[in-house]
């Protein structure tokens, strides 16, 4: 394998280390150092892909993330292959698989490239004016259209299968985050670390250096080092210093609000597989906290706008001399350069000094520098002064350019003439690279000379410097490096000197002297004139035009109509000149004109990078009871609630849901039943003032509670919904032991604590949770006072002696128990709480002393169940924030005589007084095996009416009772407590509605044996 | 007592697990269960003769924590302490503590149950730590005795470091974390930590939710 | 992600605080005298400023105290910290100088990405 464009002796690559890799199934060699871009070029390969709209043949125009549209899929595993990979990024690596995207069937025969031969009729805005626009083509249409649009469009092809990779985030907090890693950034960094901060130094690539990479290095000194050494030696100063942290082949994609920073550590894309460490992530973000930020992001070269520039073989200059002095790598065989401003002439000269030939420079230009053309005319180089390109040919990559003069005003002037060439090297400026900055909200400034925007005002703590901050010459790119590191540290409240700077040598070409050319005229009417400006997104000058022509003034809204600036490139080489095509189309200048947001990601950061460690199982606590591990070896049936994993059911072997549901909902009506109530919130509460605080959070009274007693109680919101409810047991004059909701139990206790600390600070009262201190075991039914005595010493457990809604101390074991004669279901109920630690202990001791009596342990359906035959409420399900007590018909649990409490004014409001709401009543389906659906709506006739259909509520909770043997309902119905005995219809989607009666809800009431 | 039950049987949060490390004892990581553990609501100097007395102890500053051979108190807000003492402790410093501040404005809760302790301890300890809190973690930003609540992933907790940096085996952290976080903060810690070869432990799953 | 810095526990990540409203409503005590349209008022009524906000964080993983923020919800610059109890004390911000414009700085909005001619000129 030849390498037939690489060049001898130049370059940072290993010559000692070949590696291959596959591209389109076709070997490619390459070596170590080299991007898949690069080993392409050395080998000839210059196209790469097709464009996103058109299908248009594109080729590699950068060297750098700024690259548009060179982007393959890497690998073919449905799990692992990875989209839309820039060439110009990626390391290669033996094993590496690279496709060509979005064509088919093969790269250079497309069947989608019909789409290009119709460019004329998908002008900007087409999808919009065609398939939304008109009458004929409505909402509906669009949708009928979308998935085959996008199906013609799309980029590389998301894994379909989970990632096996692994990912991680880690937090930091630094000094001075130092972000890029050229000359401006090593110099900020070496000086910041002097001062024995805490610095990170990232950089985008796999070596230090930057743009120093990208030159002659017999040309410049730095310090009178070879600009290798010097980076050698700033690199080796750097890790002198133990604070300093040195991040390669990391991208800062994010600068957040308060100087937060995300940054995308690849850490082993760039391996062969055999070489990957496995307990190393694939890909690490890093979520950094820095005190002070240097940017130090360079600039961006931008290409000129001219007809036929999307062409193969048409790359940007300093990408050009990026590949032959970082790779050792020509592009081309004979280079064309195409320029308005003296930075490209240095690719001129560096191709001649590395033995290329150079076809000629066009140059916009009609003053040129003296020096520079006698240079050039010593490297024979033929230099065109105010001449244009008008053209290119060339499918798959050009072979010659077509230039016309300009007179002077600028138009093409003369015939065409033909310039064999298999590269255009191409500037049109440099912009600098402002996307951080511009993330962290500091506001741009336009600069005439560059012909660009760059850093103005600050707004958080960071400073720009060298070329993302508009300098250019070396010399001063190092100067403002020491400087920003040296004041970034000192505003981190470290001490430290300035040292001399050293001295710059260097025969490139640093000068500009640009005349900016937002569109070079080809000579040709707009609609015939394909001078693409996004190479990404297919758009062209024309469509910017047109667009503005149509009204579109904002650069925002531009953008969005013709897809400017859009997709995984985000516009990075073609918005400012984008904005000038705009500015000169509505005859204003550009910062006129504005800038799109420069949004967060910088560069596509894979999604499961994003996600972390925080995946799969470690997704999120998975909270269990002290009596979880017993739930699983008996099969339990789990439901979520909240983040706990309660469970739902214990079916026996071949049992099904439905069935062990019935069988426990029996059993602990007939036998005995057990519940894992241990997830329900606890808080105790104590101090003087703890009745008068319970008087004030619950809407009934608390004041003469005795201790030894518990009561029910209901808390509302200031607006009058019930928002919570549970037990409360009086320990002592000044101790209570509250319970809330399982879901409720944080967001209680903060309700409670914002009243005690913000509204009545006055009163003397603690609040502790203690949720988790204890397990609980509620054993309800017929035997469970013969159970619980077994296990339980020293409380007689006779109903009698130990009536209902009082609590009791007693041990388990001799370990302190509590036990509290409160019940969910309406059977005769023991909830006994034992320190956490003890709780499995506990429950199977309870489950052997049950055995005998038919216990049966039962989960949260079966208790959903049984206490919807009682007719309780679960706050949440019954309500849903809109629900008052009246509307509950539990105006029992309401004290009207005492005084102010959460919510109590609401209840009094115009419209929660109001003697229509909707209120809670049983329903009894007319066939008492129909379960109703819950939330079904209740309607007030037998057949359905047409829409709008007069809706009088919905069904709560619905189950089949195995106590009554038929099936119960809750439902809230407008003015339902005076409903009693009306019978209702319960709608069903596509089906008759079904009939019920009206009951009250404590179905083990009177409520079955009336409607019977 | 009831003739049938079986001697009482206490279980840790972690009882499933073993005490784990990274080779060259970068870093190990461990359950303490069962310290005694008494929140103490009420005004520092309210407090401060009771603990004094009983523990030996004085109030923490903000953030911090003091510490003798025994118990250890950390700060964790104005008018909360959380004192841990000895296994099997907690009844009598409940009474102890309960008896000395008789009649004042103050709250003693036992929560031995509802916390456990992990220890972190190694060269390792804090990049382990970093990748899971959003803390500065940073010798100069978290140093001895001092404790902070916080999350941990998803997990909440109290951190307090307990051995100095410079001491043999490096810095050494607890974790006080709820029962129910405890296995899921032990299971990230360790996959946190598998860069340093720490063995990795899964979190107990299995659960069948769909019917 | 802010940081807070929480009156009790110092700086903090803002994942360790929970949002809860706007400060300075005291709940009224003599309710039963109240119409319901000053009753409203004080339950659903908040002002939802652009500019200078008084707001309530807590503090839900550390201390669990409640605590009062100034924050330029223009900007999301916080300037001061306060406890419960406090009156906000007196700061400079850069507000917006109409309600529905936008701060000179700090919002990242279309208005205020480029320097005006003035900042120019002054810088």
């Amino acid at each position: 394998m030849s390498q037939p464009y690489r060049v001898p002796g130049r370059g940072l690559i290993n010559r000692d280390r070949s590696v291959s890799f596959t591209f389109d199934g076709r070997e490619i060699a390459g070596y170590e150092g080299d991007t898949i871009a690069s080993a392409l070029l050395a080998n000839g390969e210059i196209m790469v892909g097709r464009s996103f709209k058109y299908h248009r043949p594109r080729g590699i125009v950068g060297a750098g993330s700024d690259d548009p549209a060179a982007m393959v899929q890497i690998g073919s595993d449905p799990a692992s292959t990875d989209p839309n990979v820039m060439v110009t990024t990626r390391e290669i690596h033996a094993g590496l698989e690279a496709r060509s995207q979005n064509c088919w069937p093969s790269l250079k025969y497309d069947v989608g490239v019909l789409n290009d031969v119709f460019m004329r009729f998908f002008p900007a805005g087409f999808y919009y004016k065609t398939f939304m626009g008109s009458d004929r083509f409505r909402w509906l249409n669009w949708m009928t259209f979308e998935p085959f649009i996008r199906r013609a469009a799309g980029l590389g092809k998301a894994p379909t299968r989970p990632d096996p990779d692994s990912y991680e985030s880690v937090n930091r907090h630094c000094d001075v985050l130092v972000i890029g890693a050229g000359p401006a950034g090593l110099a900020a960094a070496a000086n910041a670390a002097r001062s024995g901060a805490r610095v990170i130094l990232v950089e985008e690539g796999d070596r230090l250096g930057g743009s120093l990479n990208a030159t002659d290095p017999d040309g410049t000194t730095i310090g009178g080092k070879a600009p290798a050494d010097w980076i050698v030696a700033q690199t080796a100063k750097l890790a002198e210093h133990p604070e300093v942290t040195v991040l390669t082949r990391t991208t800062a994609f994010g600068y957040y609000a308060m100087n937060f920073v995300g940054l995308i550590e690849r850490v082993k894309d760039h391996l062969p597989e055999h070489r990957r460490d496995r307990r190393q992530p694939r890909q690490r973000v890093w979520r950094v906290r820095a005190k002070q930020v240097v940017l130090a992001t360079g600039a961006i070269e931008r290409p000129l706008v001219f007809n036929e520039n999307d062409r193969p073989g048409i790359m940007l200059a300093g990408a050009v001399r990026t590949f032959l002095h970082r790779h050792g790598v020509l592009a081309g065989k004979r280079v064309l350069i195409f320029t308005n401003n003296d930075s490209a002439w240095q690719t001129a000269f560096d191709i001649r000094a590395a033995g290329g030939e150079v076809a000629g420079i066009v140059d916009l230009r009609r003053e040129l520098s003296e020096t520079m053309a006698l240079r050039a005319l010593k490297a024979g180089i033929a230099v065109h002064p105010r001449t244009a390109i008008v053209g290119t040919h060339g499918r798959h990559r050009i072979d010659s350019a077509f230039v016309s003069s300009l007179d002077d005003d600028g138009n093409v002037r003369g015939s065409r003439s033909r310039i064999e060439c298999d590269l255009i090297a191409v500037s049109g400026g440099w912009n600098p690279n402002v996307a951080l900055f511009a993330q962290s909200r500091g506001k741009l400034k336009w600069d005439a000379e560059l012909a660009s925007f760059r850093p103005g005002l600050s707004w958080q703590q960071e400073r720009s410097a060298g070329a993302c901050n508009g300098t250019m010459e070396l010399q001063e790119v190092l100067a403002e490096g020491s400087k920003a590191g040296l004041e970034a540290a000192r505003a981190a409240d470290f001490t430290v000197r300035a040292v001399k700077q050293p001295e710059v040598e260097t025969d490139a070409v640093q000068s500009l002297n640009l005349v900016p050319v937002w569109q070079v005229p080809s000579g040709l009417p707009r609609e015939k004139t394909k001078a693409f400006v996004d190479l990404q997104d297919d758009v062209k000058a024309s469509d910017l035009q047109l667009a503005t022509e149509e009204g579109y003034d904002s650069v925002e809204h531009t953008k969005r109509y013709t897809t400017q600036g859009m997709g995984t490139d985000q516009g990075k080489i073609s918005n400012v000149n984008a904005f000038g095509i705009m500015a000169e189309a509505r005859g204003i200048t550009v910062p006129e004109v504005g800038t799109t947001t420069f949004r967060q990601p910088y560069r596509p950061v894979t999604i499961g990078a994003l996600g972390g460690q925080h995946v799969g199982p470690h997704f999120m606590p998975r909270r269990g009871t002290p009596m979880h591990a017993w739930h699983l070896e008996q099969k339990a049936i789990f439901e979520p609630v909240g983040d706990w994993l309660r469970a739902r059911a214990y079916p026996k072997p071949g049992e099904s849901f439905h069935d062990a549901v019935q069988r426990e909902a029996k059993a602990a009506r007939t036998t005995a039943g057990m519940l894992d109530a241990t997830t329900l919130g606890k808080i105790d509460i104590r101090g003087k003032d703890a009745r008068t605080f319970l008087n004030r959070v619950y809407t009934n009274a608390w004041l003469k509670l005795a201790p030894g007693r518990c009561r029910y109680g209901l808390m509302l919101g200031e607006d009058g919904m019930v928002s919570d409810d549970g037990v409360t047991a009086c320990i002592a004059d000044d101790h209570f032991h509250m319970t809330t909701t399982t879901g409720g139990a944080a967001s209680v206790l903060q309700k409670l604590e914002d009243y005690l600390q913000t509204e009545w600070p006055d009163l003397d009262v603690w609040l502790t949770t203690v949720t988790e201190q204890w397990a609980v075991a509620a054993v309800c039914g017929p035997k469970a006072e013969e159970i619980v005595a077994s296990v339980v010493d020293g409380i007689d457990l006779d109903p009698e002696e130990f009536p209902f809604m009082t609590w009791q101390d007693g041990t388990a074991g001799g370990i302190p128990v509590r036990v509290f004669r409160v019940s969910f279901t309406g059977e005769t109920s023991y909830e006994i709480n034992i320190p956490a630690t003890y709780g499995r202990w506990l429950w199977e001791e309870l489950i052997a002393a049950g055995k005998p009596h038919g216990l049966t342990p039962y989960g949260t359906e079966a208790m959903h169940l049984l206490r919807a035959e009682k007719g309780f409420i679960i706050v949440g399900q019954e309500t849903d924030g809109t629900v008052t007590p009246g509307d509950l018909r539990m105006d029992w649990a309401v004290a009207k005589k005492k005084g102010d409490f959460i919510g109590k004014r609401s209840l009094s409001r115009s419209d929660t007084a109001r003697d229509d709401r909707k209120q809670l009543v049983g329903l009894l389906t007319i066939d008492g095996d129909h379960v109703p659906m819950e939330g079904a709506q209740i309607i007030g006739t037998a057949e359905e009416p047409a829409p709008p259909v007069p809706m009088l509520g919905h069904v709560t909770s619905a189950y089949f009772s195995p106590n009554l043997g038929r099936s119960i309902a809750m439902a809230m119905v407008r003015r339902g407590g005076q409903r009693m005995g009306e019978t209702v219809w319960i709608a069903r989607l596509g089906d008759k509605p079904v009939p019920a009666k009206i009951v009250h809800y404590d179905f083990l009431g009177d409520a079955v044996g009336e409607s019977a | 007592m009831n003739a049938t039950l079986t001697a009482p049987v206490r279980r840790s949060p972690l009882a499933h697990r073993s005490a784990v490390s990274a080779p060259d004892d970068l870093l190990h990581l461990s359950e303490r269960a069962f310290d005694a553990k008494i929140v103490l609501r009420g005004l520092p100097e309210v407090l401060a003769p009771a603990v004094g007395k009983v523990t030996g102890l004085a109030m923490p500053e903000a953030t911090r924590s003091t510490a003798n051979e025994t118990h250890r108190l950390l700060w964790q807000s104005p008018d909360e302490f959380l004192l841990l003492g000895p296994v099997d402790g907690e009844l009598e410093l409940m009474a102890a503590l309960t008896a000395e501040l008789d009649g004042q404005h103050v709250q003693i809760v036992n929560v031995t149950d509802y916390h456990t302790t992990l220890v972190l301890s190694g060269p390792k300890a804090r990049e382990t730590l970093m990748t899971l809190s959003t803390l500065d973690l940073h010798p100069r930003g978290f140093a001895l005795d001092q404790v902070a609540g916080t999350t941990f992933g998803h997990a909440l907790g109290w951190l307090v470091q307990t051995r100095d940096d410079e001491a043999e085996g490096g810095p050494s952290f607890e974790i006080l974390v709820r029962w129910s976080h405890a296995d899921y903060l032990f299971c990230e810690l360790t996959h946190g930590a598998r860069a340093f070869g720490m063995p990795e432990a899964r979190p107990v799953s299995g659960e069948k939710m769909e019917i | 992600m802010f940081v807070i810095d929480c009156p009790n526990c110092g700086p903090r990540d803002q994942s360790e605080f929970t949002y809860a409203g706007e400060a300075h409503i005291a709940r009224p005590t003599e309710t039963e005298n109240m119409t319901d349209a000053e009753w409203a008022e004080f339950v659903f009524m908040r002002t939802n400023t652009k500019g200078l906000f008084a707001e309530r964080w807590w503090h839900a993983t550390g201390c669990r105290k409640f605590f009062n923020m100034l924050r330029n919800t223009a900007t999301d610059e916080i300037h001061a910290v306060y406890r419960i109890g406090e009156t906000p004390p007196k700061v400079t911000a850069n507000l917006p100088a109409t309600p529905a414009g936008e701060a000179s700085i700090g919002s990242g909005n279309d208005a205020v990405k480029i320097m005006t001619r003035d900042e120019e000129a002054a810088s």
